[in-house]
């Protein structure tokens, strides 16, 4: 999936989003913003741990919730020649992206404070693409397996939110990019076998 | 030249918990033939299309596009064919970015996709089975399926794509009907 096709995706993917879901990522926005500045107060890692569970959220929200949860089973996509592989990748990054914005504004609203300048922060950054990323494979299931998926993607974001609060600054990034990458791959491969496997029927 | 066939079905079937969905069947697309397959229900003339366009891989048999097995070589199948669903509303959703992406995702610039798309529109109108047709068709595919198609569309894809093998699903207790090549005048 080269760049145009990428850009493609995103646009498609965004124009799916109804009113409710823009709103919803607005609002979260502002929720991240106003935490992660009042939860400065209590210190750095603590408002970092409550920015990854709120990055975490948008992330499930965005990968499988309304249009964008059923975006995966369009026969548009799976019309097209592409391996499970590929569609798997290009799939993350709508859903990375709305949680990339509500780490964004968290880190903004953190910066606004007088916070936000230890590279901790970037602990938020790294769970959004992993909830995401787990979280779209729920997308392909029904009932309690789809739930099973968003209960893994919460947890992939409970236990990055949790190194700030357990690990110094080093051993909370260096956790959180070693879980992001192991996980992440590990994720991203599952959900791109079942779309490889996933046949439209039901 | 020895062009192997658009679509070659070999005793496929389509079971799914245990009960048969789709009875096994042959099938044989010369391309610029265009031909009509008929099944029991709706629910398995949308599969055997599925099928046909390697969107779903049959239970027993095989189904091959050209050269490709749709089981082994789904990516390479499916660059070779243009899918209408019955199903056109959410389909050819959104008409524009869809068609953007579609284009990029087979690598078709974007101008032409969007002539091919209005060459479509011309022909068919500018309702959402002229809308999904054309998202279908903005490459040049060896292979139209087309899913329950309304009458005469099959006729009017063949002859806006002479080239090209089309077939259509229908719902009919009949097994297959093939029809004849649509004549070159209204191929133009």
């Amino acid at each position: 999936v080269n760049g145009r096709a990428l850009l493609s995706f995103v646009r498609w993917h965004a124009a799916r989003m109804s009113l409710v879901s823009l709103f919803g990522v607005v609002l979260l926005g502002l929720v991240a913003w106003s935490t992660a500045a009042a939860a400065l107060r209590y210190g750095a890692p603590l408002a970092c741990a409550l920015l990854a569970l709120l990055a975490t959220c948008a992330a499930i929200g965005a990968a499988t919730w309304g249009d964008g949860g059923t975006a995966p089973r369009s026969l548009l996509l799976l019309s097209a020649p592409l391996y499970g592989r590929q569609l798997a990748r290009a799939l993350v990054v709508a859903p990375s992206l709305v949680a990339f914005a509500c780490a964004l504004a968290g880190w903004a609203g953190a910066l606004a404070a007088g916070g936000g300048r230890q590279p901790l922060w970037l602990v938020p950054f790294l769970a959004a693409p992993l909830a995401a990323t787990v979280a779209l494979s729920a997308t392909l299931r029904e009932g309690a397996r789809a739930l099973l998926y968003r209960v893994l993607a919460l947890g992939s974001g409970l236990l990055l939110a949790a190194l700030p609060l357990t690990c110094g600054t080093l051993g909370a990034l260096a956790g959180a990019l070693a879980l992001t990458a192991i996980l992440g791959f590990v994720a991203l491969r599952a959900f791109g076998e079942a779309l490889a496997r996933y046949d439209p029927v039901g | 030249v020895n062009e192997p066939p658009a679509l070659r079905v070999a005793a496929a079937s389509f079971a799914r918990a245990g009960r048969t969905l789709v009875a096994a069947f042959d099938l044989l697309v010369a391309r610029g033939e265009r031909t009509e397959l008929a099944q029991p229900s709706t629910r398995a003339a949308s599969i055997a299309a599925s099928m046909c366009a390697a969107l779903v891989k049959p239970s027993a048999g095989a189904v091959y596009v050209a050269d490709y097995e749709t089981r082994l070589q789904p990516a390479q199948a499916k660059r070779l064919v243009a899918f209408v669903p019955a199903d056109v509303e959410a389909y050819a959703r959104d008409f524009p970015r869809a068609l953007a992406l579609r284009a990029a995702l087979l690598g078709v610039p974007a101008e032409l996709a969007a002539r091919r798309a209005r060459e479509v529109e011309a022909l068919l109108g500018h309702g959402t089975y002229a809308r999904a047709v054309a998202l279908a068709l903005c490459d040049e595919a060896a292979l139209i399926v087309l899913d329950q198609p309304p009458p005469d569309v099959a006729r009017a894809v063949a002859a806006l794509r002479p080239a090209a093998a089309v077939l259509s699903t229908s719902v009919a207790p009949a097994r297959e009907r093939r029809s004849e090549p649509a004549p070159l005048e209204a191929r133009t």
